[in-house]
């Protein structure tokens, strides 16, 4: 808020071990890493997993396992290419809909396949806050049937037949009010995908 | 550039699950062999990641960090190594005779002095051991500061927008498919991380090599995998000036070879 505020946070993005280097650890099987990896997106995962689950205990376990997945993957994992924060919050979101949905855990290849291309300074913005603000005010000026469909498509991973099923609208209108809503989140969304672009 | 347009309205739906069984297998196909549909799909992915990034963050209980600590360590101990516990419940509680052993005045001065003796001749020794555990901290503190010079060795390899970034894969091996990758870079060294490596037989050991376009391909350096089949190797320095056309593992004696001479186990090309 004031300017000791900034001076305070800017000292602690100095002194924050970058993910990159949190990751490598992890490689190395650094538990500590993995601790403070946990320490700084855990309630992220959590929140994610809660959200789709409504059930506490079963968001618990989501997010135990998408570390545990961290844990079993980083080597594969390229923090070159990919947002830690973005693949933590992906894989959360995968794990909490096959659970709600009774499915077993995707299988390694589809999951290791999730490369998110986003900015390599993701990790910073979130500290900041500014970028949930921004996907939350974007998310909150589409259109109320929009908005209510991408997050019943997102937080409770229904497909589209399933999306006109429960919304009793035709499937066409669906496809349409989706396609318009993604959209509508890609252009309010491109300054801050843009800068992923190599 | 018609299937472009076919697929490309479908793939942020892909992007967020929405897509039924057999069209998602469709277009996961196309997206193997399209680079352009690939980088439209990761683009929609990123603004799914967003979407969860949108969630207002929510505490976690403190025993679930707990259990997965617990539970990652467990995977890693090894068989009969174990904490010692903090509290020992069994341990005997002195008896009454030693609680009035200070009540007996003599005897009490002389075990003190006794135990001034016996304290000294600990402490000198302690003194030693004091010293030698400083240097052992002081090791321990140039160790962590080497580490952390190499770790921001290989933050600016990875930042480098001009490192080259090399996938190796292999076209022989059963699955799970060996896999690496590659970040080079002349000025900045080179960092290889791969997974899925086969257990090697006594007295072998994985060589990483860089083969340029023309001339003798020049080792990396030789490495073996965990338990687990994952392997790292970083080097500070580059084994060529040049960057090289192809990078390959093979499995070479112990030690390494000075060139190529064991089966392949994966490549890559940039």
């Amino acid at each position: 808020m004031d300017r000791s505020d900034e001076a305070s946070r800017s000292q602690r993005a100095e002194t924050r071990v970058p993910d990159p280097a949190l990751v490598l650890r992890i490689v190395n099987r650094d538990e500590l890493a993995l601790a403070e990896v946990y320490d700084r997106y855990g309630s992220l995962v959590y929140a994610v997993a809660l959200r789709v689950l409504r059930d506490g205990p079963a968001a618990e376990e989501v997010l135990q396992d998408t570390f545990h997945r961290l844990w079993s993957i980083a080597a594969r994992f390229d923090p070159a290419r990919g947002s830690l924060p973005a693949w933590l919050a992906v894989t959360a979101r995968h794990r909490a809909i096959d659970y709600l949905r009774q499915r077993r855990p995707a299988g390694e290849s589809e999951a290791v396949a999730v490369e998110i291309h986003l900015p390599f300074d993701l990790e910073e913005q979130i500290s900041r806050n500014g970028l949930m603000d921004h996907v939350r005010g974007a998310l909150g000026r589409l259109p109320d049937a929009q908005r209510n469909l991408v997050e019943l498509a997102y937080f409770q991973g229904m497909t589209h037949t399933e999306l006109a099923r429960s919304t009793g609208e035709p499937l066409g209108t669906v496809k349409t009010r989706l396609r318009a809503a993604l959209a509508s989140l890609r252009k309010e969304l491109a300054e801050i995908l843009r800068p992923s672009k190599k | 550039m018609n299937e472009h347009l076919q697929f490309a309205e479908d793939l942020d739906l892909l992007a967020f699950g929405l897509l039924e069984p057999p069209e998602t297998a469709a277009l996961r196909a196309h997206l193997e062999l399209c680079a352009e549909c690939r980088a439209r799909f990761e683009e929609a992915q990123g603004i799914a990641a967003l979407i969860s990034l949108s969630t207002p963050a929510a505490q976690p209980p403190a025993h679930v960090r707990a259990a997965l600590l617990e539970r990652i360590s467990a995977e890693s101990a090894r068989p009969g190594h174990s904490a010692a516990p903090a509290h020992d419940a069994a341990a005997p509680r002195p008896s009454p005779k030693s609680q009035n052993f200070w009540t007996r005045p003599f005897l009490g001065w002389a075990v003190a002095a006794a135990a001034i003796l016996i304290g000294l001749a600990v402490t000198i020794p302690q003194n030693r051991r004091s010293q030698d555990e400083l240097a052992a901290l002081r090791s321990q503190v140039a160790a962590k500061q080497d580490e952390l010079d190499r770790t921001r060795a290989v933050l600016d390899l990875l930042r480098s927008t001009d490192a080259l970034r090399v996938h190796l894969v292999s076209s022989t091996a059963p699955w799970p498919w060996p896999e690496g990758k590659v970040y080079y870079q002349p000025k900045n060294g080179l960092l290889f991380v791969a997974s899925h490596l086969p257990p090697l037989d006594p007295g072998k050991a994985y060589q990483l090599w860089l083969v340029p376009e023309s001339g003798n391909p020049a080792s990396a350096g030789i490495f073996e995998p965990d338990a687990k089949g994952n392997a790292m190797l970083m080097s500070h320095k580059a084994p060529m000036p040049m960057k090289p056309r192809t990078f390959a593992v093979t499995i070479e004696p112990e030690g390494g070879a000075p060139g190529p001479t064991g089966p392949q186990v994966m490549v890559g090309e940039q």
